[in-house]
């Protein structure tokens, strides 16, 4: 089989998991119909190489665009988080992550890694921020920090797509993302061909691979076996001039299956997502339901703040001597405060504010941008601390009933 | 200006260095003058101010009648420290004989006159504010006296310490090192203080007030056991600062 | 990469505000206050639309237009009604005498859609401080009359003593073609209209329900009523406007804490057609 072919036969295995998992199986594997840029973009005109060649890449693009700093998750004292890099090889290439509902942990047995608890959104939208410093006389003191360029490196297809939901709701309205997110000069996304457990990219439709929106992507096929793509003209030039090898049929056939396996796997854990809104319409009020699905959930928002797409943001003013820094915060929809006004409670009661958690990624963001703003990576799901499972309360919205 | 007055009660009077701290910026010092506090000015009775810091909780009819008289005179209460706001680690005692727990501290303990109860100054008077911590973080004293100054108060910002460890980009250490921690169902106003030394938040804001009820408080329980905590440490731990409210949820309803 | 993305309005930075003189305050009731705000330059602002005060040091809160705004000389003339309900408003209330200084940074939100309901009966419920809102539709309509219809004024307070603007509502009453409905929650003393709610009234006015706008504001209880009772009367779901309040701390819709159902109040509102949130309005805590 050629390229195009696997890429079909990867397409068809995805689809008839859909389709088994609605109860409408049945043949559709056709090559002509196939749209081949859905999955993998740039008719999969794939490359080969190993992490040195990841090395000499992000270099060539470093001085093709000059003095840009590098972001990405970094393994520092057995601990992964996202932030700038002093070197493209902080990237964590030895380590995989063990991730369960409140459980994660970094084992050296492995080589995959997906995510850690911090995402891109630490940089486009920094948990405290400075949006404005006044005088007591009411004049504003300026402080904007310098221009910056930015290269974000081994992000994965989910934190691309959250990135494309953050730009929906903030980009060209706060100050702070704004900024930040122009100051991105180039995207190196790392492919997912095996999911970690609590991830569900693919049934949201945000990963395991990523087709737009993105300028070099690489996949682990083996521990130092990379297949690379490009998704822009700056990219097709780094790597042409990388000087990179085209990958061969078995690079391409091992790329396609792990990636449908990656699929089903993902799939068969929940429920058709695409049912939900109806589901979610239906509940809405259905407060013993909302109140069962959050019968262990302690209001910490610890899921707000690991959350790629929670946005939101509590103003707080700092008095220094002299001045005042407002500082935007954030702010996490499960706790007490969010609805909190002087003199009442819009949310009093913890289960509205779980239900609003719902709600926004799967009612509400695909009428404020456009697609549902959860992508699917799990971290709400492995970061709570008691194990509150997302996929539990999404299961149970569409299978109805109340477990 | 001003006028302040310190009063303290049953408490380790680990706040009131931070009160004394909070008095050494000019800009508040300028705003306030200090009238009654018995570690700094040598004044025998609270006269009238415009506000008073009450720390640490209430043992005795003494205290509860002082501070009634304390809140007649001032035109603002604010409670400090989690022994004024929740009764604090004092509080423990509760339930026990206060014979034997007497009997367990003092070499004579028929010359003590204290309840059995423990009462936070909240239970006595209306507060006008409240601060708690064990101790206080100062930044929220000096940001309480600054923003006084100009007619106002500190936003209230109800959360709990995963919210300041989160904002502050730890990993979290209950579930990434199975380390026990008492973040979620604690307080914030710390910053996240433990878990920024790889340690767990042992509660000592206290437990939250609000978002707590009985099946939450015993699902975290059975999550502090399942990683290997004690029974007994768990409720001790739980009950440890904010045992008013720990037993308040515990009895029935919400906190 | 290509990154196609939008910046709409995009100034340097939208929190920045100008600096406002307090020229006169009023006592409106107890614990609420009419503001004078001056300021240089003109300054384009809607009848139902908001701005964000700031107070040094303690923070911002939206306040709604409650007075059409005066352009002169130069300057603008903006009026906002505040009640004290927290640490920002409080300052503003106590603190703020005139001669001092405030941030203001608007307008935001949508305001009441006046042009679509001329040359048609126009009907404003009011309770409380949610009177204020309303108050600059009654003067537009009072300055623009022949553009209008038939106007019922229905406005309701806890106590007499609680309503704002008692000097002036006679005028109100006196406005051509408009009828003045008042009401109290509770008995007083020389009170000589309703006893009860607000939303009592509704059932008394003469009106053109065909051809009829209400426009509607108060707490959230009192919205709900009256739209029960506005349906019940038989006017139509897109004619009824409410005007929202939420926690809002950004005004231009960044902050997520305004939302009301997939809607930011801040920017998609305050002002509501009842056929647009009839999914959320009812269910609780949304």
């Amino acid at each position: 089989m050629d390229n195009e072919c696997y890429l079909h036969k990867a397409k068809y295995v995805m689809l008839e998991t859909r389709l088994l998992n609605t109860g409408l199986a049945k043949k559709v594997w056709s090559c002509s119909t196939m749209n081949t840029n859905e999955l993998c973009g740039n008719n999969c005109n794939l490359f080969v190489g190993g992490f040195k060649d990841l090395g000499t890449v992000v270099k060539l693009l470093q001085e093709d665009l000059g003095g840009v700093r590098l972001f990405g998750y970094k393994l520092h004292n057995d601990r992964i988080e996202f932030g700038e890099m002093k070197d493209f090889d902080e990237i964590p290439t030895t380590v995989a992550d063990i991730q369960k509902p409140g459980y994660f942990r970094i084992s050296s047995t492995g080589y995959r890694f997906r995510h850690s608890f911090s995402s891109p959104k630490a940089f486009l939208l920094p948990p405290e921020h400075s949006i404005l410093t006044v005088s007591q006389g009411y004049e504003i003191v300026e402080d904007g920090d310098g221009e910056m360029g930015v290269v974000f490196l081994g992000i994965k297809p989910c934190d691309r797509k959250a990135m494309s939901i953050l730009d929906g709701i903030l980009y060209g309205k706060s100050p702070v993302y704004t900024k930040r997110r122009d100051s991105i000069k180039a995207i190196i996304v790392e492919e997912c061909l095996e999911p970690g457990e609590t991830c569900f990219c693919s049934a949201v439709k945000a990963g395991p691979t990523i087709s737009s929106g993105f300028d070099i992507a690489y996949a682990r096929l083996y521990k130092d076996t990379l297949v690379f793509k490009y998704g822009s003209s700056l990219g097709e030039k780094i790597l042409v001039k990388a000087g990179l090898q085209k990958a061969q049929d078995s690079h391409v056939k091992a790329y396609f299956e792990m990636v449908a396996n990656a699929i089903s796997m993902m799939n068969s854990r929940i429920s058709r997502v695409e049912e939900l809104q109806k589901a979610l319409k239906e509940r809405i009020g259905d407060k013993s339901f909302w109140e069962k699905v959050s019968s262990n959930c302690v209001g910490c928002g610890n899921c707000n703040y690991v959350c790629p797409t929670c946005f939101c943001t509590e103003i707080n003013d700092i008095v220094e001597e002299g001045y005042s820094k407002r500082i935007g915060m954030w702010l996490g929809c499960l706790t007490y405060t969010y609805g909190l006004v002087a003199g009442g409670h819009f949310r009093q009661e913890l289960y509205t504010r779980y239900r609003h958690f719902v709600l926004h990624k799967f009612l509400f963001y695909p009428k404020q941008v456009g697609d549902v703003g959860c992508v699917g990576c799990g971290r709400c799901i492995t970061w709570c601390p008691l194990g509150v499972d997302l996929r539990d309360t999404l299961n149970l919205l569409v299978e109805g009933g109340t477990r | 200006m001003y006028r302040v007055a310190v009063v303290k009660l049953t408490s380790c009077s680990g706040c009131i260095n931070e009160i004394v701290y909070a008095f050494t910026f000019s800009d508040i010092v300028s705003k306030y003058r200090i009238e009654y506090f018995t570690e700094l000015v040598d004044v025998e009775e609270m006269g009238g101010v415009d506000i008073v810091f009450i720390e640490g909780s209430i043992s005795n009819k003494h205290q509860e009648e002082l501070v009634k008289s304390v809140r007649a005179k001032a035109g603002f209460v604010v409670a400090i420290g989690t022994c004024a706001v929740m009764g604090g680690v004092q509080s423990l005692r509760v339930g026990s004989d206060v014979n034997d727990v007497k009997k367990a501290v003092y070499a004579e303990p028929q010359y003590i006159e204290v309840y059995s109860d423990v009462k936070p100054v909240t239970d006595v008077i209306k507060v006008d504010f409240v601060i708690p911590g064990c101790p206080i973080n100062g930044s929220a004293l000096t940001s309480f006296l600054r923003k006084y100054a100009f007619g106002g108060l500190p936003i209230a910002v109800h959360e709990s310490v995963c919210a300041e460890c989160k904002r502050r980009g730890l990993e979290c250490v209950l579930v990434a090192r199975g380390v026990p921690c008492l973040g979620p169902v604690t307080v914030s106003g710390c910053g996240a203080i433990c878990p920024s030394f790889g340690r767990g938040c042992y509660g000592c804001y206290g437990i939250k007030y609000f978002d707590l009820n009985r099946e939450k408080l015993e699902a975290f329980s059975r999550r502090l056991a399942e990683l290997g905590m004690d029974r007994d440490d768990i409720d001790a731990l739980l009950k440890g600062y904010g045992f008013k409210v720990y037993s308040a949820i515990m009895r029935g309803g919400e906190a | 990469m290509k990154v196609e993305l939008q910046k709409d309005n995009y100034t340097a930075n939208p929190f920045v505000f100008r600096k406002a003189l307090v020229v006169n305050k009023v006592e409106e009731a107890p614990g609420i206050y009419t503001y004078f705000l001056k300021f240089d330059g003109e300054f384009k602002i809607l009848p139902g639309q908001f701005n964000m005060l700031y107070v040094y040091g303690l923070g911002e809160v939206p306040i709604s237009l409650s007075n059409l705004p005066i352009f002169r000389n130069g300057y603008t003339l903006l009026e906002h009604t505040v009640r004290v309900m927290g640490a920002v408003t409080k300052a503003i209330t106590l603190g703020l005498g005139i001669g001092s200084f405030i941030g203001i940074r608007g307008p935001y939100g949508n305001g009441w859609p006046l042009k679509d309901a001329e040359g048609r009966d126009i009907t404003i419920v009011g309770g409380g401080i949610g009177i204020a809102p309303l108050r600059p539709i009654i003067k537009y309509v009072e300055r623009e009359r022949e553009k209008f219809g038939r106007m019922n004024i229905l406005l309701g307070a806890r106590t007499p003593r609680d309503m704002p603007y008692k000097y002036e509502l006679d005028k109100y009453g006196a406005i051509l073609n408009t009828k003045l409905l008042l009401s109290s929650d509770t008995p007083a003393d020389g009170w000589v209209h309703h006893v009860g709610f607000v939303t009592d009234l509704i059932n008394n006015i003469d009106v053109n329900i065909k051809n009829s706008v209400v426009f509607v504001c108060g707490p959230e209880v009192m919205m709900r009523v009256a739209v029960k009772k506005l349906l019940g009367r038989g006017f139509r779901k897109e004619d009824i406007y409410l005007s929202l309040e939420r926690r809002m701390r950004c005004g231009i819709g960044v902050c997520g804490t305004c939302q009301f159902g997939h809607y930011f109040v801040c920017r998609d509102g305050p002002v509501f057609r009842y056929s647009d949130i009839e999914d959320y309005l009812w269910v609780e805590g949304i």
